[in-house]
């Protein structure tokens, strides 16, 4: 496939019109799953994978602005030790002479589940999921910002320009509705990278994220403009058919004027079925107080997490909620408390209720953020906080094949830096989302340019196949 | 922990991960992160870019390696040999100040034992002429155009300009001939598309239509090419060509205050049919083409020269608004812009060579590295200059039109944050009392509206001023607001978005072994690309005069990319522009003229048109005339499906294929059907804001308009005019983006179907064809020849009569109708 050839290009965009559309919609109807080779035309028809895949859906939690896990789920004990002291070795961060004096999290960890694992009161929520999840302890990457590092995680290059993981996913996989988009994005007005974390870049735009809100209309230009009744819509799609069908009857041979026709039909059916897809009024009062959507503090987030479950339901490949509001340089104590607040709940609801309906196993969670942070105070103000820290951090998958209860890694006592044989990098999460889904992350090829380009490019990366099931 | 440690137990016991299982030491620093911000803090006043002492620089690996006038400053593995070590060690430096602590020369000690260093050996001596083979060379788009005559044809009659016959000669190998003309109206539509971006009003269709006169073509183009939206639509092609945005292109992706002002150039550059060769050269080397002095107060005949450089502002560079001390990112900039100019100007992706000879075409490492070298003395990794928007910082990557005494008074505002935070801080608060403000005013007007009081239509955009003027107490809050902000802040002076070398003696180019700037090899001058070099001849980069207040590189390298001759670049646009006129390239790979590309459907014409182009002085206006008066270019674009089972894309050039317009012309086009389009030309961008859904529009509550052409709105790589963008206008989120995706996108037909842009103008195109025709059949007449540019044929005319005839005064009926008019393929393609 290749961007060169627009005429065909355009013959891709279209999967050769009305008659690929309505077959995929029927046995989509039919409960059938189609598959079609992956050299085929630049379409969201399901398509196999490499080999056989352990997930079939992926939510990606992202957690933009460097969460400081030492506070959250990275138990460290010795911070106490040394708290308010000089760090026993050289605490490297972005500033030339940064702060040694070590700060011990504000909040108390205990051990919860089978597993023992410590968690901070910060999260009361997820102590009743921490056993479903497999940590990797030992993230690392040699992106000391947030713009490198957040498009790095976001599209495996450090700059803008390069498709999105989620659109990788796309068009490694295409979609079982095709009546929703393949790849949604459930954005926080906080979060930073925007469109490019979901962009397709040079891929087909059929490829790309369509976000999504979970307030307003679900997606733009989804519901009706002010002024335009129903009846009003439906004459506009009757007198839309009918004058491209009068158009089509001088160019019968041109796919493009087909298609378009056809779009109109899908439009009018996302328009249903999307709308549907976001109106949470009809979960069970039961499920929408798990996800806390009535909570002041958990309600918006919530509602996000609830209606990825919604979406990956419904068929949606990939969708990744993204939140940006983790860099937290000074009073870390009260910030990271109130978004915990936020998202603690939204998230392990998500983890519980898609256990609960049997959807863990086909659906991969992964939560991250680009790195983490210091162990060392930054800013000797009232209230401190800390700073980046690329050298070692964690984060957590469950599902899709995932162990659940696997510790992956380690930093060092402080939990500064990763252990070196245990480093993982973002582009070996990128691996590993892609193994799950079945893909070989070298071989999910698109030329560009005269380049076979892969999502991790020329960077080192391997699947983590200890965190596994 | 129980778990978690048995399972780090397992990890140790067996062997089975591929990785070592001795812990191994902590693993060597990085320079960039570890090393270079210990050098900075305390030597780099002396050994940095104000001083070097002992001629020694500190600031990269290579003027580390390359030492000071004591040799090497280290030597790579063996720090007691390291001179660098040893003055460390001895105590001798830093001199004065402090010492590194014991952490922090431990950390130098096992970064010169066990970091990365470049071999300065030159890792290649070969010959670098004898890596290109004589094939290499021979490749067509290496080799210098040259004009045959046009063949003879068999059909005379078809042939107008010289292209007909070579589009013909090859027809005619099958035995066919040309598509017969289109007729008058499609013709026109066509035409205006092209030139315009906007359909033909319906008495200028008729005025063609009807023209006795033998030149009545000749007369539209003529008179189109003079327009001045002549510029806007081809202008907005070149800045797909140079990628332009007007913003910086990072995480938060800040806006570019003053890049708008290139974007006027070019529209003004196609308008006075700038030849090319001149339009390339000020756009690559403006500054050095009027010699301008660093630092000092263009002159009013500088202006326009610095302001083309824009074009090499263009890409995204983090640094624009990046404090954080980071390497990498001078050189993200640096490369990404080589990368991009060279993809604009001679159509050859050369960032593969940027870690290895290119594995395709004949462009070697070396080249990469002698093109990055042209421009490092404007992005010097070693010198570089801060961009500093928003603070007082001076100099900085904007050149102020302003004398010494304006400029400081600038400054000395600028530098006081404080100040500036207040005021900001005001500015929200103000900003917040606006909405509440509006909230009330509509909620007033709704209860007037339904009192019936007030008017029947709707209530409209209530602007800042109209609420300033309804409640006085926010209006005397708003006066004090400004005039505090007048008094603080000192008018900025016009500042000018461009490019200039920050020194004449830029640090040295190095070859950087896998594209690592880690790694540098050997000492790269400033060079062309080998293929297109003599090897018996070599080009060659001169010294800069003295009178010159620049190295003169890019100046150089836009004569040697100009000269008449040159293989590329007028081949490269002569072939962008039959793209933009024909839907697709002679060559088919606008951006890939290289090995890996597609040859071209007819090389003889390309030849004939490229060298008759720069005879022709490289006028765009001239190569418009020669395509346009073509007949192959004004064929009808009706299929035949015999031709379309054997050629179904057209590569013989049987027909003019029909062409999805672009973005813009889309939007442009709904606003001239819908009587709206304001025509206001230049100046800085309609800004954007976010509707509750999600959409980018204009923010007309900001005194956004959003009736003028799509060229004016904002371009921001993360948050892109949604319509336009949904229609394919490409963000810039890296590079150009020369060659739009012409998608075909459920969203398009959500944009057309519920979009309330769309269903607005669709409103105002329904009133204005009923006030402008009383009568059902007049109005159902002049909609379409608005929309279409001809009367309706009769299946449209029979849904017209079907839809409104027994509601032909009902606004909402008659709106539905016109959207779908603008919603349908006959209005969305230009045929």
């Amino acid at each position: 496939m290749n961007r060169r050839t627009t005429r065909r290009q355009a013959l891709k965009e279209t999967a050769g019109g009305l008659g690929a559309i309505a077959a995929s919609w029927l046995m989509h109807q039919e409960g059938l799953a189609a598959t079609q080779e992956l050299s085929g035309p630049a379409n969201l028809l399901p398509r196999a994978p490499h080999f056989a895949p352990k997930a079939k859906s992926c939510i990606f939690i992202y957690m933009g602005g460097a969460p400081s896990t030492i506070d959250m789920y990275d138990h460290k004990p010795n911070l106490w030790k040394y708290d308010g002291k000089e760090a026993p070795f050289l605490i490297k961060g972005r500033r030339l002479g940064g702060s040694q004096q070590v700060m011990a999290s504000p909040f108390e960890f205990k051990k919860y589940g089978e597993s023992g694992r410590g968690v901070s009161d910060l999260l009361p929520h997820f102590t009743k999921v921490v056993d479903d999840v497999a940590f990797i302890r030992s993230m690392w990457t040699d992106r000391i910002d947030h713009s490198t590092a957040q498009f790095t995680f976001a599209s495996g290059r450090p700059i803008a320009g390069f498709p999105s993981l989620g659109s990788w996913a796309a068009y490694g996989l295409g979609t079982e509705n095709q009546n929703l988009p393949a790849f949604v994005a459930l954005e926080d007005s906080s979060a930073t990278i925007k469109r490019r974390a979901y962009g397709s870049a040079w891929l087909p735009p059929v490829y790309q994220g369509t976000l999504m809100n979970v307030d307003d209309a679900p997606i733009p230009n989804l519901t009706r403009a002010e002024g335009v009744t129903e009846l009003d819509q439906k004459e506009f799609l009757e007198i839309s058919a009918e004058l491209n069908k009068l158009q089509q009857k001088k160019y019968p041979l041109d796919p493009d004027f087909e298609a378009r026709i056809a779009n109109y039909e899908l439009a009018a059916r996302m328009q249903l079925e999307a709308t549907k897809v976001a109106d949470i009024s009809n979960e069970s009062e039961a499920t929408k107080k798990l996800y806390g959507v009535d909570d002041v503090h958990s309600g918006a987030y919530g509602t996000r997490c609830l209606t990825a479950r919604r979406l990956v339901e419904s068929g949606v490949r990939f969708v990744t909620v993204i939140n940006g509001e983790w860099d937290h340089h000074s009073d870390i104590k009260e910030k990271i408390q109130a978004l915990c607040k936020k998202t603690d709940q939204g998230v392990a609801a998500l983890l519980i209720d898609l256990k609960n309906r049997g959807m863990l196993d086909e659906t991969l969670v992964v939560w991250a953020g680009e790195f983490g942070r210091l162990p060392t105070i930054e800013a000797q103000e009232a209230k401190p906080g800390r700073d980046h820290n690329p050298y070692g951090f964690s984060i957590w998958m469950a599902g899709g094949g995932i162990k659940a209860g696997v510790d992956y890694g380690d930093t060092d006592e402080l939990g500064w830096q990763s252990l070196e044989e245990y480093k993982v990098s973002h582009h070996d999460v990128h691996a590993t989302i892609l193994h799950q889904f079945g893909l070989d992350v070298d071989k999910l090829t698109f030329e560009y340019e005269g380049r076979s380009e892969t999502l991790v490019g020329v960077q080192p990366h391997r699947v983590v196949h200890e965190i596994l099931a | 922990m129980k778990h978690y440690l048995s399972f780090r137990m397992v990890l140790l016991l067996t062997a089975s991960f591929g990785f070592s299982i001795a812990a191994r030491a902590q693993a060597p620093p990085s320079f960039q992160h570890e090393i270079l911000p210990l050098f900075e803090q305390r030597c780099f006043s002396c050994h940095g870019e104000s001083q070097k002492m002992g001629s020694l620089d500190l600031r990269s690996l290579a003027s580390i390696m390359a030492g000071g006038t004591s040799g090497p400053a280290v030597v790579a593995g063996d720090p007691d040999k390291s001179i660098l070590w040893q003055m460390l060690d001895s105590g001798k430096m830093p001199m004065g100040g402090d010492g590194f602590k014991t952490g922090e020369m431990q950390l130098i000690r096992y970064w010169i034992e066990k970091g990365r260093f470049p071999s300065l050996q030159a890792a290649r001596q070969e010959k670098q002429a004898n890596k290109i083979t004589p094939e290499a060379r021979n490749f067509w788009s290496f080799k210098k155009p040259v004009a045959q005559p046009a063949p003879t044809v068999r059909h005379a009659e078809q042939v107008r300009t010289p292209i007909d016959a070579f589009i013909l000669s090859r027809l005619e190998e099958k035995g066919w001939a040309m598509s017969p003309d289109a007729d008058r109206a499609t013709l026109i539509r066509r035409v205006y598309l092209d030139l315009v971006g906007t359909p033909p009003t319906p008495d200028e269709v008729l005025a063609f239509v009807n023209d006795p006169a033998v030149d009545a073509y000749e007369k539209v183009i003529e008179r189109l090419l003079a327009s001045p939206h002549y510029g806007e639509r081809w202008g907005r092609h070149w800045l797909d060509v140079a990628g332009y945005s007007d913003s910086v292109g990072n995480a938060a992706d800040e806006l570019r205050p003053a890049s708008w002002e290139y974007r006027d150039w070019v529209i003004r550059a196609f308008n006075e049919d700038k030849p090319y060769d001149r339009f390339l050269m000020e756009q690559l080397a403006g500054d050095q083409m009027v010699n301008y002095e660093p630092g000092t107060r263009p002159t009013p005949e500088q202006v326009d020269s610095l302001v083309a450089t824009g074009f090499l502002r263009a890409p995204p560079d983090i640094t624009d608004v990046q404090t954080i001390y980071q390497v990498d990112k001078w050189y993200d900039a640096l490369q990404t812009t080589v990368e991009t100019s060279m993809k604009a100007v001679t159509g050859l992706t050369i960032g593969c060579a940027k870690c290895h000879d290119h594995k395709f075409d004949p462009i070697l490492q070396e080249d990469y590295y002698r093109m990055t070298a042209v421009y490092q003395p404007v992005w010097d990794p070693e010198n570089w200059l801060p961009a500093a928007i928003g603070f007082g910082e001076w100099p900085t990557r904007y050149i102020l039109d302003a004398d010494k005494d304006a400029t400081e008074a600038w400054i000395a505002a600028k530098s006081d944050p404080r100040a500036t935070r207040t005021l900001r801080r005001e500015e929200y608060a103000l900003n917040d009392a606006y909405e509440e403000y509006r909230r009330r005013r509509l909620d007033e007007l709704t209860a007037q509206r339904s009192s019936g009081s007030g008017q029947s239509d709707g209530i409209p955009e209530i602007t800042d001023a109209e609420l300033e003027k309804a409640y006085p107490e926010l209006g005397e809050r708003a006066e004090a607001f400004r005039a505090k902000k007048n008094a603080l802040e000192v008018p900025t002076p016009r500042r000018l978005w461009a490019a200039w070398d920050v020194s004449k003696e830029p640090s040295p180019t190095y070859l950087l072994l896998r594209g690592n700037y880690l790694s540098p090899a050997q000492e790269v001058k400033p060079g062309i690309l080998a293929v297109l070099d003599d090897p018996d001849k070599p080009f060659a980069f001169p010294d800069p005069k003295p009178e010159w207040n620049h190295t003169g590189r890019r100046l150089t390298l836009a004569k040697w990319l100009t000269q008449p001759d040159h293989p590329l670049t007028a081949r490269v646009l002569v072939n962008r522009a039959w793209l933009y006129h024909f839907g697709e390239g002679i060559v088919r790979t606008p951006d890939d003229f290289g090995t890996t590309g597609a040859r071209p459907t007819h090389p003889e014409l390309l030849d004939w048109l490229t060298v008759n182009f720069v005879k022709n002085g490289w006028s765009f206006k001239w190569l418009h005339r020669q395509i346009m008066l073509s007949t192959a270019y004004r064929q009808s674009s009706l299929e035949q499906p015999q031709k379309v089972a054997a050629d179904p894309t057209n590569k013989l050039l049987w027909r003019k294929a029909p062409i999805r317009l672009e973005a813009e012309a889309i939007r442009d086009s709904i606003l001239t059907v819908s009587g709206e389009l304001e025509p206001r030309m230049f100046g800085k961008y309609e800004p954007l804001t976010k509707t509750s859904d999600g959409e980018w529009i204009v923010d007309t509550k900001k005194g956004g308009d959003d009736a003028r052409r799509s060229i004016y709105i904002l371009n921001r790589r993360s948050a892109y005019h949604s319509l336009l963008q949904t229609f394919d206008a490409p963000p810039m989120d890296n590079g150009n983006a020369p060659q739009r995706f012409r998608a075909a996108l459920p969203i398009q037909s959500l944009a057309l179907m519920n979009g309330p842009f769309v269903v607005e103008r669709a409103e105002a195109f329904a009133r204005r064809v009923m006030s402008e025709r009383n009568e059902f059949d007049g109005r159902v007449r002049r909609a379409f020849e608005l929309a279409y540019g001809r009367p309706p044929e009769d299946g449209e005319r029979n849904l017209a009569h079907k839809y409104l005839e027994d509601r032909s005064n009902d606004v909402e009926a008659w709106r539905t109708f016109c959207q779908a008019i603008l919603g349908s393929n006959q209005f969305l393609y230009s045929f």
